[in-house]
């Protein structure tokens, strides 16, 4: 069996709503979300390459969740108060990346129905990577943003 | 105040990156940093990419956040017209 955003489980259907694309749109509990992922990942009889692209999948629709809370707080005006919480769940989510592609590279993964690579796997995972050095990485100089600055500004006429 | 055209251009292959499909982003990540390299270039490369996007990133919070209410205002128009 393999999990697509497209096949609510029924533990997630009394969260599930219909987007305006007609698919299903999840919000899907977290806690639940890596339940699913460690059990997964402690079959001992599951083909890794298969095993990859399950855990694959989940790890895409934590970071999409992510990525949809981050902006739900950014609406309400709690994005700052949510800070303190972001650093280790990003944390927690770079880490399942890189242990995920980690394990990929070494033993493959099938093609998965959403169709992504393994490079498609650290696109994203940089993409987390950007995140928390933006977020709360060490900040560049007032000098250095007047600098970067400049660089646009020579742009224009 | 209208954005620096390339600031936008920037800002929109970031916003791809993080929510294109899953089988898209290998290639919209080679398209961000496309876009940054010209910049680091332009730069004699003193700066790197992560300077850049550190630059940019409360604009891209910005950005993120004009598209999110964007968003809802059509997902609220369509809801009007069924």
């Amino acid at each position: 069996m393999t999990l697509t955003a497209d096949s609510p489980r029924p533990i997630f259907r009394e969260t599930a709503r219909r987007g305006t694309e007609g698919s299903v749109e999840l919000k899907i509990p977290v806690d639940r979300l890596e339940t699913a992922l460690n059990w997964v990942m402690s079959q001992p009889g599951i083909a890794p390459e298969l095993s990859n692209a399950i855990v694959g999948t989940l790890w895409l629709m934590q970071v999409d969740a992510f990525r949809q809370q981050e902006e739900e707080g950014m609406l309400s005006n709690k994005y700052d108060a949510m800070l303190n919480d972001h650093r280790p769940f990003l944390a927690d989510l770079i880490a399942n990346g890189e242990t995920l592609i980690w394990a990929a590279k070494k033993s493959g993964m099938v093609s998965p129905p959403l169709k992504f690579t393994i490079e498609d796997l650290e696109a994203t995972l940089n993409s987390l990577h950007a995140t928390f050095r933006a977020e709360h990485g060490p900040k560049n100089s007032q000098k250095t943003n007047e600098l970067i600055a400049q660089l646009f500004d020579g742009q224009k006429p | 105040m209208a954005r620096n055209p390339e600031v936008e251009q920037i800002l929109e292959a970031w916003w791809q990156l993080d929510h294109i499909a899953p089988h898209e982003r290998a290639k919209s990540e080679k398209q961000l940093n496309g876009l940054l390299d010209k910049v680091v270039v332009r730069g004699a490369q003193i700066y790197t990419r992560e300077q850049i996007l550190d630059y940019l990133w409360p604009q891209y919070r910005d950005y993120r956040l004009a598209k999110k209410k964007n968003e809802q205002v059509g997902v609220a128009q369509a809801a009007l017209k069924k």
